[in-house]
């Protein structure tokens, strides 16, 4: 099927009234988490993920997941903008300069750009996964077990040295990812491995249960202890139109974001986070005035605005055409396909061109949506701001713990949702990031499997993984990578005594 | 915060060596042709261990490189840690218990009764809301909830065993 066919065979499924409603209520519950402080994409796509049990169609459950994911994005600006309060971890970087310009009385120009910079990017974002998903996908269908074991492997390590702070504690949670993902019965000796004579262990741990708990109740247990609490601004918010100086200032940082955001965006653990910020390095680099930046410089919305889009976008390429999430987020997405029976990966598109296709042309509408929501009703999403924790938590652990009974119908669940709601709450707590565990648990089986695969192939010799030119060739790109943040944490170790 | 972070890192080496054993003795490792098990749980075990150890060191040097900088007030710190303690015992562990018990009481109450009574415990335990907020407030979560998962999502929830 050729691009401009696939791509209109999308566009037939998405248009479809129930594709639509959903497009839209993905982008709506999207924008009113983005808005909500500490409830990110990846814990509002793992609570909605019982849902994905009951709605029928597979394009139709994965345009809800998407439309949540990106339109998140959007909504993370405004309380970035008007309360300094990043709602999900993209926007923090927009803080910086919109909260500035907020306190100037220019909210409506910030918050205009951000959409405008957002719909761009993710439109830009868009078409670069329609011309790139096909040929990447047809180049993965060579990939046998050995190339699939080092894209896995290569993949997480990517996710854990650029997610987090700590290289070490992401992978500590990449272990009990994995050691989790086994828990269960073995495929191949048909031995139950970590379920210490408990029943329900034998078929090992729920994946919905699982993203639940790791990001619903974790991040509702951390709320308990600590209350979180913004400064409305209350100048008026104004015209969100830009002005002609506003556009001048802005145009080039909304392009720059938009590629860096989705060069960076394709990349497993860079994603919309890493994206924004380099972005926003980049935009004061370059800028003729970098002492206007933090002053409440437009560039300083428009960049990071537009890369955390475009990220959004891109970082569905390794999913739909490798089989690979980059993020928790995407990882929600991946499971979701999972349930409904879908394997992401490169013959996706080929067995099921209505769920890639379909999926992505989605995302055009949903992004024209999301320009609708957030430039009128600004005002509105700022008020969601003020729905009390109180109110919000109790309705998040009985959505979370129903939820987790629905999908098996037993209160084991629920145990296992608080058990994994503690784990995540403390592993908060030390500076541990839950995103490298969800990815490993979800990447789990294929890297046991296509692991046991190569060695079966090899006659036992672990040379397979380096002998094999697209295996090596993804050893060789890892540590490239590598040693380049390597070089850039020792540059940094060596400047810090004398600077500034 | 250090303190804390060296006794987790000691109970990661523990529990990644307990892993590696449970995956080699009981498991089996197999052959390298044919990976057994307990292979892959073996090999994350002892790289837990090895991270354990890794972050013990970390720790370790972190703390000995922030022996020269500037302490913040002793008792700004004994503030927020009594602040801390006090929001542990009056909303964290109530909650952690509401939650608990409505895990327990979810199949025997049913899903109506054990939900109103989870919403009513947390608004008058953990939030502190009066008696006539908190029933409201339980009433109404407990019926969307209900609209939600049983009429929308078709999903069963339980009737109860208390009443069956």
């Amino acid at each position: 099927m050729d691009l401009f066919a696939g791509l209109l065979n999308g566009f037939s499924v998405a248009l479809t009234p129930i594709n639509l409603l959903f497009a839209f209520l993905g982008a709506l519950i999207g924008t009113a988490v983005g808005v909500l402080p500490g409830l990110g994409p990846a814990a509002t796509i793992a609570l909605l993920l019982p849902t994905a049990y009951a709605i029928e169609s597979p394009v139709t459950a994965i345009i809800l997941m998407a439309g949540i994911f990106y339109g998140s994005m959007y909504g993370g600006s405004t309380t970035s903008i008007l309360m300094n309060l990043p709602g999900e971890a993209a926007s923090v970087v927009t803080c910086i300069d919109g909260y500035k310009m907020a306190q100037q009385g220019r909210a409506g120009a910030a918050l205009g750009i951000a959409a405008i910079g957002s719909f761009i990017a993710g439109t830009v974002g868009l078409i670069g996964l329609t011309l790139f998903a096909p040929p990447i996908a047809e180049f993965a269908l060579s990939f046998g077990p050995p190339e699939k074991f080092s894209l896995a492997i290569v993949g997480l390590l990517l996710a854990v040295t650029l997610s987090g702070s700590s290289i070490v504690k992401g992978l500590v949670m990449m272990a009990f990812g994995l050691l989790l993902a086994s828990v269960g019965l073995d495929p191949i000796s048909g031995k139950t491995r970590f379920s210490f004579g408990v029943t329900e262990l034998q078929s090992g741990f729920d994946f919905v249960t699982l993203a639940m708990g790791m990001f619903g109740l974790g991040e509702i247990f951390y709320g308990l202890e600590s209350i979180v609490k913004g400064q409305v601004v209350t100048t008026k918010v104004g015209s969100v139109w830009p002005t002609m100086k506003d556009w001048v200032e802005s145009r080039w940082a909304i392009l720059r974001g938009t590629l860096i955001g989705f060069f960076v965006g394709v990349i497993p653990g860079g994603g919309a986070v890493i994206s924004s910020l380099v972005s926003y390095a980049a935009e004061k680099k370059i800028s003729k005035h970098p002492e206007a930046f933090g002053q409440g410089a437009i560039a300083g919305v428009a960049g990071p605005e537009s890369a955390n889009n475009a990220a959004s976008s891109s970082s569905f390429i390794p999913l739909l055409t490798l089989g690979i999430p980059g993020n928790a987020a995407i990882a929600m997405i991946f499971a979701a396909l999972l349930i409904k029976g879908v394997t992401p990966g490169p013959f996706l598109i080929q067995e099921r061109p209505d769920v890639f296709w379909g999926v992505i042309a989605s995302m055009y509408i949903g992004n024209a949506m999301l320009i609708v929501l957030n430039l009128p009703l600004v005002g509105l999403w700022a008020q969601l701001v003020r729905v009390p924790f109180g109110i919000l938590a109790p309705v998040i652990i009985l959505f979370t713990c129903v939820g987790s009974y629905s999908v098996q119908g037993q209160v084991f669940d629920i145990y296992c949702l608080v058990g994994f709601g503690l784990f995540g709450y403390v592993a908060r707590k030390l500076g541990f990031e839950a995103g490298p565990l969800v990815l490993a648990f979800v990447l789990g089986p294929m890297v046991e499997g296509s692991m046991r695969q190569s060695l079966l192939m090899s006659g036992g010799s672990f040379g397979i993984f380096v002998e094999r030119p697209i295996s090596l060739a993804l050893v060789g790109l890892f540590a490239v990578l590598a040693l380049g943040q390597l070089a850039v944490h020792l540059m940094k170790k060596k400047r810090k005594p004398g600077s500034p | 915060m250090n303190r804390a972070e060296r006794i987790a890192s000691v109970v990661l080496i523990a529990f990644g060596l307990a892993v590696a054993y449970y995956a080699r003795e009981v498991l089996k490792l197999g052959l390298a042709i044919s990976p057994g098990a307990g292979f892959l749980p073996h090999k994350i075990g002892l790289a837990m261990a090895a991270l354990g150890a890794a972050w013990f060191a970390a720790t370790f040097f972190a703390s000995r490189g922030d022996a020269g900088e500037a302490r913040p007030d002793p008792e700004s710190i004994a503030r927020e840690r009594a602040l801390r303690r006090q929001r542990i015992l009056t909303r964290f562990l109530p909650g952690i218990l509401l939650i608990l018990a409505y895990a327990w009481i979810f199949e025997r109450a049913g899903y109506f009764v054990s939900t109103v009574l989870f919403m009513i415990g947390w608004q008058k335990g953990v939030e502190r809301e009066g008696w006539g907020k908190s029933v409201l407030i339980a009433l109404l979560c407990a019926g969307a909830m209900w609209a939600l998962f049983s009429f929308l999502l078709k999903g069963v929830l339980p009737a109860g065993s208390w009443f069956s």
